[in-house]
């Protein structure tokens, strides 16, 4: 009777533990599970917040940061007839021949516009490969332009700019080396007369980037130096640049629409004491290109590109200053992409 | 009462050298024009550019 007893006693303890543990095992499990998605979540938000300053994108180039604003306040206005023919004979080399017949204005110390009729004819070569591009212009006044660009690496650009002209001092060559990193640019330029510059420009954030530039002329013993910043948005383009030489500028860039920018600049020049602002629009329509300003010197100014056909396109371009009473109208054609 | 007095007269002064001044009243009209032009431009983009767009 007492060994029943002792054996009847161990059973108990040993079925009561495992029941005991269950319910504290399963709680655990359902307890692990709901804070997870809530983790994660909380983890996305914190990485939409944070902001990753070491994989900042690459900014744009310095002498580009009013890109946009220049698209739309400063379209290629031109007097008179242009027309442009571009003939591919392969994938890389092309020829392209340009007329221009118009008037050019002289500068005079009157207040009156002074205009001289002037045309010209234009030939030129181009040599585009994805590493190279070479480009060349020759006018019938005698002018040689010449642009070749390089990828001597992957970062590393070379970029050699030269004007040549008959009359004596006249030419002019630079050479640039742009290197790009991973998110800063930096360039440094060589020219004639002793012509030395550079900028670099960082981005700051992922919408901000700063930049500065400095530049010596040798042979009129002048040097600057610059100080320029961008913000931008998926809407909007701030910049801001500031220059020893007494220069400020000023530009905003809305993108209304896929289609429709609408721009604005302000210019303080203090050596000269001149001071301009200009507001433009940029509408890209289906078979045409609509660009206008007007600025607070009172010019009101437009520019048509209108696509008749496929590589054939119509020019028109007009340009009204009310304070100096000088108006110009061109129209040309577009042939050859 | 004095010192009042002494920034009236440099509030005249201000007046009469950025204002009743020709030379400077036209540049300071220009930049008057110019920025105003630019701030009421980035006013009109911001809050009425969606009645502009196509």
């Amino acid at each position: 009777m007492g060994s029943a007893a002792s054996a009847a006693a161990p059973p108990p303890p040993p079925t009561a533990q495992p029941h005991m543990a269950a319910p504290p095992y399963g709680a655990g499990l359902a307890g692990i599970l709901p804070p997870k998605p809530d983790g994660e979540e909380e983890g996305k938000k914190k990485e939409v917040e944070k902001v990753d300053y070491l994989n900042l994108p690459c900014p744009v180039p310095f002498e580009e940061i009013q890109r946009e604003a220049l698209m739309s306040l400063k379209p290629e206005l031109f007097e008179g007839l242009r027309f442009d023919f571009t003939k591919g004979l392969n994938q890389k080399f092309s020829l392209s021949h340009s007329v221009f017949m118009g008037s050019l204005e002289v500068p005079s110390q009157s207040t009156e516009t002074i205009k001289v009729p002037t045309s010209h004819y234009e030939f030129g070569a181009n040599f585009i490969d994805p590493k190279l591009i070479l480009v060349g212009r020759v006018m019938t006044d005698g002018r040689l332009n010449a642009r070749v660009k390089c990828d001597l690496t992957d970062d590393l650009t070379l970029k050699i700019n030269a004007q040549l002209t008959h009359e004596p001092h006249y030419s002019q060559g630079m050479f640039n080396f742009d290197y790009k990193g991973t998110d800063y640019r930096a360039q440094f330029q060589i020219g004639n007369n002793a012509f030395y510059g550079a900028n670099y420009i960082q981005s700051v954030t992922p919408n901000l980037s700063m930049g500065t530039e400095i530049f010596w002329l040798g042979h009129q013993r002048k040097s600057g130096i610059g100080f320029a910043s961008r913000y931008n948005s998926d809407k909007m383009v701030g910049t801001l640049q500031v220059a020893s030489t007494g220069i400020v500028a000023l530009s905003y860039v809305q993108k209304v629409s896929e289609k429709v920018s609408l721009a604005s600049d302000f210019m303080y020049n203090h050596m000269s004491r001149d001071v301009t602002s200009s507001f433009g629009y940029d509408y890209m329509l289906r078979q045409c290109r609509l660009r206008g300003k007007f600025d607070s010197n009172g010019v009101v100014a437009a520019y048509l590109e209108e696509r008749l056909n496929m590589g054939v396109n119509f020019l028109l371009s007009a340009e009204i200053d009310h304070s100096k009473k000088n108006y110009k109208f061109g129209f040309g054609m577009t042939v050859g992409e | 009462m004095a010192a009042a007095a002494a920034a009236v007269e440099k509030v005249k002064a201000l007046w009469d050298s950025q204002v009743n001044d020709e030379e400077a009243w036209a540049f300071n009209y220009k930049l008057m024009k110019a920025g105003g032009l630019f701030v009421a431009s980035i006013f009109v983009m911001r809050n009425f550019g969606d009645l502009m767009a196509i």
